[in-house]
């Protein structure tokens, strides 16, 4: 070959030519030399998969590069061919990469003829590495063959490999080759499950019988896993719901009985029977199988010897395997078991190691070591319970629904003497994803269950670092529900007056103790992403009782992330060995507790978020701390999530040249007028009658705040209170003018309807001013009023005003001519009207015509409020996040946006502007500075 | 992964506008862009509200009663028409009129409203009727899902809208022997309006969602989710007899008695388009010459379509106010409209997905079932058809990792792992590969040795030969011997000459 020729670089299309066949002649074994080490094979993959070597793309060196290959391909068939076991070894591995590498063209004229010989390695004569080799190498020849799509092909070729992986995996002495065996029965099913149609039976009675097998322990966790998951996918050799079903019957049926024996005494029997005669089809006993044996056998006797250690990993691995049933796909809808399933669910979880009360009486007799052997498995036994609960959930979703009152039981029930971690984490992994997918039907009948729990949790958070006091009073009063380790009181169902009964509870009593360890921290975060799920999904459905508490200590939790003293990576240290908290990363705690604080924020309230101001803290600073992490990500994600509820807006539609031109085909965009849709009309707050929730804000807000405020009462009480906008309402009213037109009015005897009759004195008022939520009935009265319209539209008479976009904070000059500071950023500036504010008994005047286009502003004192806002800035910038965590009850760092609003909002009384003409008011943003 | 594909409306063939009447005129489907029709089933009149879509596999429309079968046997009727066939797929026939329908977005479930006021839940695939509960006083009027499908939301004759939790309803403590008695608590009960309820409409939001109701008194109420309160009245020149929000619920869409199409806005001062006010309240579109009986929105919320009881619908643009395109339906007076997208299988040509790869038309694996009449408690009496247990559709991919079941690693791990087995010292396969090696060496040597052994038998038979021959021959060799001994002479001498 040609090699003289200089290249171009290494994006030189003949640069592949020429490594392919430096690969071959260097990392190659050869037909003359004596085999290579073995890890020049691995230089050779490495090599061909980052420059992929073997791809052929049409162009002018086409041809050098497809005689390059087909040196490539005869030189594996040698290989193969070879008598030396280590080369054909290379052989078998490189025809698997090459598999995965070469074009497409090339691996469907070749594949047939490279299955046959890699097929030929699958002999139980070959050396085990070989045959590992090869059936790595025929999975991924199967896994291209199925992901192009050819079906009939695969499956008659994938015919001929069940035999062969039957003898494998019967084979006691190729244990170590067993996972590449199982990945290719696996990959069988998911691309051709026709062709284990027949021996399917076969399949699952040799799949059942590994994972009940005497020695499971000796064999690698994970390949037993893949077999519990190979069995989950052998009902799609049929593909028919009835073999789904009968499988996943089958294995909960078998799990039942052998749960019989364990649970000899500690329960009464009734559930047990129940769950089996819902699931055995009648008159069958005797011919249903699992594994070869009738089902009923398969029961254990208890006095083996190993029953305690044989009994949880048979029954995790059946359970996993129904896991995987549920969660995976199948071609077909299928009829789940639910009944039984929760019964099952149920059956495990109520038995807590306690004799059962009767069972004395009936003379069934518990062994004081049989209770210690169940109890010393119990919480394993649980945790699988709750796995299968999860997969449940996940896995069927919505469609739980006529069960999912009684899921919201069983958990209720579990969580009350739940005490162990990872099954408290388990518990809240549950409610987390019930509640995110059945939406707030769920959050109210769950959110008593999960509230008293978290809070308990999350509360030692707070206790632990006793440098944080929680900041409102209500958080202070905390529920009944403290978790059953704090307490030593346990409440228990079945209370006999037995010996046994502290049996169970000792060591989790010593747990306690260790408070501030990691799977605590574990706990928490898993109950700190149950409190986010609440959050979001219900966190305004007749939340009153709960929300201000949990605002609160989510806000608490993430005050104590930020400052980074909690950081569980000091804790993981020690800890780190631990399986079940793998998941567990440093970090997570700040980020659960952060991503909390958002949700928090976020979910719809009555009222301001309290806590806005040290979120923002919280945010800025764990954006600029932790570059790279996942928290600065999430950080910025929030500060963008908290912009339009800082800034809340309702926008026009986009304008035709705005967007995408296939939006825009066949429709007439020509009479589209941009206009703003303009925001609501700002009310007047009330000091009276505040929520319990805004006074614990008062008392945080700065006293130079709060001064004076005129409101008028009436004007108040009228409008639209109860509106969901309305907290919109207010933070417009908050630092965009206000406007008003009196021409939407209707009803000219109460022109407080639309506007909140301002006397004309407005004077700066604080924060806690809120409009007044609780006045219900008043509003209801009003808006039972039929005849009331209670929603008049501002705009629609003023069209030429639309077009001029301007708000001009100029003293009184109204100067349409000049671009003002609010105008710069533009087009969404929009139609600024100017409402004169009356008094409620004054009928309305106008002060300006509003068809004229620039409206007078009386806007005397902006400048000075700018100046006012820039100190604040200042202060809010020094204002380090150390003191924000040690100073919470202090006054908190008021955000611009909000500083700026009430004086300029009440004094003022301007028009309507749009959101983004804040960052032209205020010089100083506090993102940028 | 395919299947999410076709399912996105915005990549496959557009949508469809789907329109029924009262009387038996059938359904007709419309290509919203061209406005073709792209076909028609057969066999249907529908009330108001009761025309929906389950899943993406049928449309179901309960049926009005014929006045004279009705009083025979009093039983309602429900049909389900697959895509592709213009007759009914399924025929139901409950116990009583079925009005309005409602069914979750995944076709897990239906809701029907009865004449009586009683509220009928079914399981879609098995066509279990889960509950029934008597939720009004008078004839239901219209249904609809909150928008994460936990709530039911229900209006009717008597002026109330109810709002149920369903997994309260369903909770299967409560005994459901007695049909339609059960007492089930809702959530909410709002009488604010004094005439029938025509039409309700949740928004979007969750827990903080509104609720828009119409009714025949002219007004259009919002409610509250959140606190169940009355936000808003919003009175109308006429009566209402559907209402529809935006999915930015800037405006409400109200269909009135009297043809037009009422545009409110929801924020203050937002004006849904730009025609000119009426009253310095509310926009109006109007075009219709007879009620409006039913709105829908496009999916991208652009194009407002409106039928009515004037056999036309009309397809308006929404920014501009304008009316684009006239549906006419010459077969009776409408009373349902839906968009939706264009389900696959009425989909013309080839179906590719973004990679360029021809995606093959999933067969549908949605079952439904006959709807029953009758609630069944005992789970026991269900016979062996139904396998014991609800039908669920599986979710379309493994939630957990595959283990990278569809990666082409394998030969990669494969082949990786034996290396670090081959390299560390005493490991079985290093074992193996030692004990191949030695394999091989042993058979090389053995072909050596045969090598070896037939060139000494060789020279064996030929001295044996040598040696047993006659004289002759020995004589002539011995000669021969001679000759070479002489030439072994002298080529030594040459040899030892030549060094010198």
């Amino acid at each position: 070959m040609e090699f003289d020729e200089v290249l171009n670089g290494m994006h030189d299309v003949r640069l592949k030519v020429r490594l392919l066949s430096l690969v071959m002649a260097n990392h190659l074994p050869d037909d003359r030399q004596p085999p290579k080490s073995p890890s020049e094979l691995s230089i050779a993959v490495s090599v061909i998969r980052r420059h992929h070597l073997l791809s052929e793309d049409s162009g002018v060196i086409f041809d050098a590069q497809k005689a390059a290959v087909d040196a490539w391909v005869d030189r594996m068939n040698l290989l193969l061919s070879s008598t030396m076991t280590e080369k054909c070894w290379a052989g078998v591995c490189l025809i698997g990469v090459t598999c995965q590498e070469c074009a497409p063209q090339r691996f469907l004229d070749l594949y047939t003829s490279w299955f046959q010989k890699l097929v030929i390695h699958l002999k139980p004569t070959d050396p085990l590495f070989v045959r590992g080799a090869a059936f790595a190498s025929i999975t991924d020849l199967l896994v291209r063959l199925g992901s192009l799509g050819n079906k009939r092909e695969g499956t008659s070729l994938s015919a001929k490999l069940v035999q062969p992986v039957l003898q494998l995996l019967s084979e006691e002495s190729s244990k170590s080759i067993w996972n590449d065996g199982i990945d290719m029965l696996c990959t069988v099913l998911n691309y051709f499950p026709a062709a284990l149609k027949q021996q399917s039976p076969q399949v699952e009675t040799l799949l059942v019988g590994k994972l009940t097998e005497i020695d499971m322990s000796s064999t690698v966790s994970q390949v037993v896993q893949k077999f519990a998951r190979c069995l989950a996918m052998v009902p799609k050799a049929h593909g028919d719901a009835a073999t789904w079903n009968s499988l996943i019957r089958r294995l909960l049926l078998s799990v039942n009985f052998y749960l019989d024996d364990a649970f000899k005494g500690m329960e009464d029997g009734t559930l047990a029977k129940k769950i089996s005669s819902s699931l055995m089809p009648r008159g069958q006993e005797q011919t249903w199988f699992l594994g070869g044996m009738p089902i009923t056998t398969n029961s254990m006797a208890e006095g083996s010897k190993r029953f305690w250690q044989l009994l949880v990993p048979r029954v995790s691995l059946l359970l996993q395997c129904c896991r995987y049933l549920l969660t995976n796909s199948f071609p077909a809808q299928v009829p789940v078991p639910l009944t039984a399933m929760l019964a099952l669910i149920t059956r495990i979880l109520n038995v807590d190691g306690s004799p059962y009360g009767s069972a004395s009486v009936l003379g069934i007799p518990t062994s004081t070591v049989h209770q210690v052997s169940l109890c010393c498995e119990l919480p394993a036994l649980h945790s699988c319970a709750l796995d299968l609960l999860y997969s449940a959930v996940c896995g069927i979703r919505s469609q739980l629904l006529p069960r999912a009152a009684e899921i919201v039981r069983v958990i209720t029930e579990y969580f009350r003497h739940c005490s162990l971690p990872n099954l408290r984490i388990k518990l809240y992994h549950i409610c987390k994803h019930l509640l995110i997918s059945m939406g707030v039907g769920m959050a109210s009948e769950l959110a008593t269950a999960l509230l008293d729990n978290l809070l308990a949790d999350l509360k030692m958070v707070s206790s632990g670092s006793a440098t944080y006091p929680i900041t409102s009073p209500n958080a202070m009063s905390w529920g009944q529900g403290v978790p059953p380790w704090s307490h030593s009181v346990i409440s228990r169902k079945r209370k006999e007056p037995g010996s046994m009964q502290m049996e169970m509870h000792a060591p989790l009593e010593t747990s306690a103790d260790m408070s501030d360890s990691v799977r605590f921290l574990a706990v928490q975060v898993a109950a700190l992403e149950a409190t986010e799920a609440l959050l979001i999904v219900g966190g305004s459905l007749r939340s009153d009782h709960w929300r201000a508490e949990v605002d609160s200590i989510v806000a608490n939790v993430a005050m104590i992330a930020s400052t980074g003293s909690f950081s569980p990576s000091l804790v993981l240290e020690d800890m780190s060995c631990r399986e079940e908290f793998l998941s567990f990363s440093p970090g997570s705690f700040q980020l659960a507790a952060y991503k909390a604080l958002l949700a928090s924020l976020l979910s719809p309230c009555m009222h301001r978020p309290p806590y806005l101001s040290q979120a923002l803290t919280i945010f800025r600073k764990g954006r600029q701390e932790a570059v790279g992490s996942d928290i600065s990500e999430f950080c910025a994600r929030a500060l963008l999530s908290l912009e339009p509820l800082i800034h809340p807006r309702s926008l026009p539609y986009a304008s035709a040249q705005a967007m995408p031109h296939n939006f825009s085909t066949g429709r007439t965009h020509e009479n589209l007028v941009l206009q703003v849709q303009r925001s609501v009309a700002p009310l007047p707050s009330s000091t009276g009658s505040l929520p319990s929730n805004a006074n614990t804000n008062s008392q945080r807000c700065p006293t130079h705040m709060i001064a004076p405020v005129k409101v008028n009462e009436s004007g108040m009480q009228i409008d639209v209170e109860g509106d969901p906008y309305v907290y919109v309402q207010e933070d417009i009213e908050s630092w965009i003018v206000d406007y008003g037109d009196d021409q939407g009015v209707l009803n000219d005897d109460n022109p407080s309807l639309m506007v909140g009759g301002f006397d004309g004195e407005f004077q700066p008022m604080g924060n806690d001013a809120h409009v007044d939520l609780g006045n219900v009935s008043a509003r209801q009265s009003l808006a039972d009023d039929g005849d009331r319209v209670m929603m008049p539209v501002f705009g629609d008479q003023l069209p030429e005003s639309r077009d001029v976009p301007r708000v001009i904070p100029d003293d009184n000059t109204a100067d349409n001519s000049e671009s003002g500071m609010m105008q710069s950023n533009g087009s969404q500036c929009n139609a600024a009207y100017v409402l004169e504010s009356r008094p409620i008994n004054m009928p309305e005047h106008h002060i300006t015509d509003v068809s004229n286009s620039n409206p007078p502003f009386c806007i005397p004192t902006i400048g000075k409020e700018v100046d006012r806002n820039i100190d604040t800035a200042k202060t809010s910038d020094m204002f380090s996040v150390a003191q924000a965590v040690t100073e919470v009850q202090e006054p908190p760092p008021v955000s611009i946006s909000e500083n700026l609003s009430f004086p300029s909002a009440v004094r003022q009384n301007y028009s309507e502007s749009d959101s983004d003409a804040i960052p032209d008011i205020v010089d100083g943003d506090p993102d940028t500075d | 992964m395919h299947m999410r594909h076709c399912s996105l409306p915005m990549q496959s063939g557009g949508e469809i506008v789907v329109v029924s009447s009262s009387l038996d005129a059938g359904i007709t489907l419309w290509d919203l862009a061209s406005g073709a029709e792209v076909t028609h089933l057969k066999s249907c009149a529908s009330p108001r509200n009761a025309l929906v879509c389950i899943g993406s596999s049928f449309l179901a429309s309960a049926q009005v009663v014929k006045t004279g079968s009705s009083s025979s046997t009093g039983s309602g009727a429900i049909f389900f028409w697959a895509w592709n066939k213009t007759q009914p797929d399924i025929k139901s026939y409950p116990v009583e009129p079925i009005g309005p329908l409602a069914c979750t977005s995944d076709g897990s479930y239906l809701a029907g409203g009865g004449l009586s006021g009683r509220i009928y839940l079914w399981e879609v695939s098995s066509g279990r009727l889960l509950r029934v509960w008597a939720a009004h006083y008078k004839a239901i009027t219209c249904l609809a899902f909150s928008d994460d499908e936990s709530l039911l939301i229900s209006g009717a004759d008597d002026g109330y809208v109810n709002v149920w939790p369903l997994l309260r309803v369903l909770d299967s403590i409560e005994d459901a022997a007695a049909q339609g008695k059960v007492q089930v608590a809702s959530l909410y009960s709002w009488s604010g309006h004094t005439l029938g309820v025509t039409g309700v409409c949740c928004g979007n939001g969750g827990s903080n969602a509104i609720v828009v109701s119409s009714s025949l008194d002219t007004c259009c109420k919002i409610w509250s989710l959140a606190s169940g309160i009355l936000l808003r009245t919003i009175k109308f020149p006429s009566a209402i007899n559907t209402v529809l929000l935006d999915s930015g619920e800037y405006s409400i869409y109200a269909g009135s008695n009297d043809g037009r199409i009422f545009v409110a806005a929801l924020n203050f001062g937002v004006p849904g388009a730009n025609v000119p006010a009426t009253d310095g309240l509310v926009t109006f579109l109007a075009s219709h010459s007879g009620p409006v009986t039913a709105l829908a929105f496009s999916m991208d919320g652009l194009l407002l379509a409106s039928a009515s009881e004037d056999c036309s619908v009309c397809l308006w643009d929404v920014v501009s106010g304008q009316k684009l395109r006239i549906l006419k339906h010459t077969k009776g007076p409408l009373s349902n409209l839906l968009i939706l997208a264009r389900p696959a299988i009425l989909q013309h040509g080839l179906i590719v997905d973004p990679q360029g790869f021809l995606v093959k038309r999933p067969p549908s694996m949605f079952v439904a079932s006959p709807l029953s009449k009758y609630v069944v408690t005992d789970p026991n009496s269900l016979d062996e058809s139904t396998c014991k247990g609800s039908i669920v559709t599986l979710p379309p991919e493994g939630l957990e990792d595959n283990t990278g079941l569809g990666y082409f690693t394998h030969s990669l791990k494969a082949m990786d792992r034996q290396i670090k087995e081959f390299e560390q010292q005493g490991s079985t396969a290093a074992m193996q590969l030692e004990l191949e090696r030695l394999r091989s060496d042993r058979r090389r040597a053995l072909i050596m040795i045969q090598q070896w052994q037939q060139v000494h038998q060789d020279l064996y038979y030929f001295c044996v030969e040598e040696l047993m021959g006659g004289n002759r021959e020995r004589d002539a060799e011995e000669d021969a011997e001679k000759e070479r001994g002489a030439k072994g002479k002298k080529g030594r001498s040459k040899m030892t000459t030549k060094p010198r």
